[in-house]
């Protein structure tokens, strides 16, 4: 595992994004749009499922709607992560808001894709089980952002 | 006295002075306008994709548009009130910052933008409502709409980078 690190910490992109200031802003304009993208898909087909918007929209077709949008954007993470954790990957590695923001966002993402994806999608799933599985994943996002929130906090 | 004398006055007011040598304050400002940020740049965006036939495009345009706005609203509010606030805490360095200068630009820009597009082709909307491909004229303001959001975030984030802060 220090092995691991240590190639994140000193590999020739981590050493290029601490060559100068921009790189690491820059990266990280891209993954907050990114988190634009993938949190306002759950907002926006979570907000539908409350019956807030888009009333007259049957659940499963804007869950299918907006898929290709939330793919979009946990690619743009997923590229853009990885990036700015090996910029000082010792010290995210040491981090405890770092550890928990990764576990909250593997259960965020694995609850997605397990259940909560596959019940907005399926017209017979039931309103209730439906709009609880909503209040799960407005949380489960909500505490990722917070979380991710918290690393840069506590970095200092 | 200059707008320059007042921005300074503002930072240096016990309100500005107060909140800028709190550390929970700034924090707590800084999620919050985080926050509002999602609610309102989420929800635009996928209007804004709408326009250009992206995402919601089997709902109608109108009925899109009709149900994101008071969430757009009620975000963007969030946003401007803590904004402002963040605004307060070092208005004189703000002043002087090109990145904040290019937020405001490209905010007022993106506000253009939406009183153009609400002012011209969104008023025959009823033609287009269903239709399979928008008017051109709505996809140039989806881009616009995403490329000047993109730039308000973009900014916001540089600022953090260029101020020296007094904390």
């Amino acid at each position: 595992m220090n092995g691991f690190i240590e190639w994140c910490q000193y590999n020739a992109l981590s050493q290029f994004m601490r060559s100068a200031k921009w790189p690491y802003p820059s990266v990280e304009v891209l993954h907050i749009a990114g988190l634009i993208l993938v949190f306002g898909s759950m907002l926006i087909l979570n907000l539908r499922i409350f019956g807030r918007i888009l009333r007259q929209e049957p659940v499963p077709q804007v869950a299918a709607g907006l898929s290709a949008i939330t793919f979009t954007g946990i690619a743009a993470q997923f590229i853009s992560g990885p990036v700015l954790f090996m910029t000082s990957a010792m010290k995210f590695a040491q981090s405890t808001p770092f550890k928990l923001k990764l576990l909250l966002l593997l259960v965020a993402l694995t609850y997605h894709f397990g259940a909560h994806r596959r019940f907005a999608l399926d017209p017979a799933t039931p309103a209730q089980t439906l709009r609880v599985s909503a209040m799960a994943s407005m949380l489960l996002w909500i505490s990722v952002v917070f979380a991710g929130f918290a690393i840069e906090l506590l970095a200092g | 006295m200059s707008l320059y004398d007042v921005a300074k006055a503002i930072e240096a007011s016990r309100m500005g002075t107060a909140m800028r040598e709190s550390m929970y304050w700034f924090a707590a400002l800084n999620l919050v306008h985080l926050l509002g940020l999602l609610i309102a740049a989420g929800t635009i965006v996928f209007w804004d994709l709408r326009l250009l036939g992206i995402g919601l495009r089997r709902a109608p345009v109108s009925q899109v548009g009709k149900s994101l706005l008071p969430w757009t609203w009620g975000g963007f509010t969030v946003m401007f009130l803590s904004g402002s606030l963040l605004v307060a805490i070092e208005a004189g360095r703000l002043y002087t910052s090109v990145f904040f200068r290019i937020k405001v630009a490209a905010l007022l820009l993106a506000g253009l933008n939406v009183l153009i597009f609400h002012l011209t082709i969104y008023r025959k909307v009823d033609e287009w409502d269903r239709a399979p491909t928008t008017p051109l004229q709505a996809r140039i303001a989806g881009t616009l709409s995403i490329l000047l959001w993109f730039c308000i975030m973009a900014a916001g984030r540089a600022i953090g980078y260029t101020l020296d802060y007094a904390v």
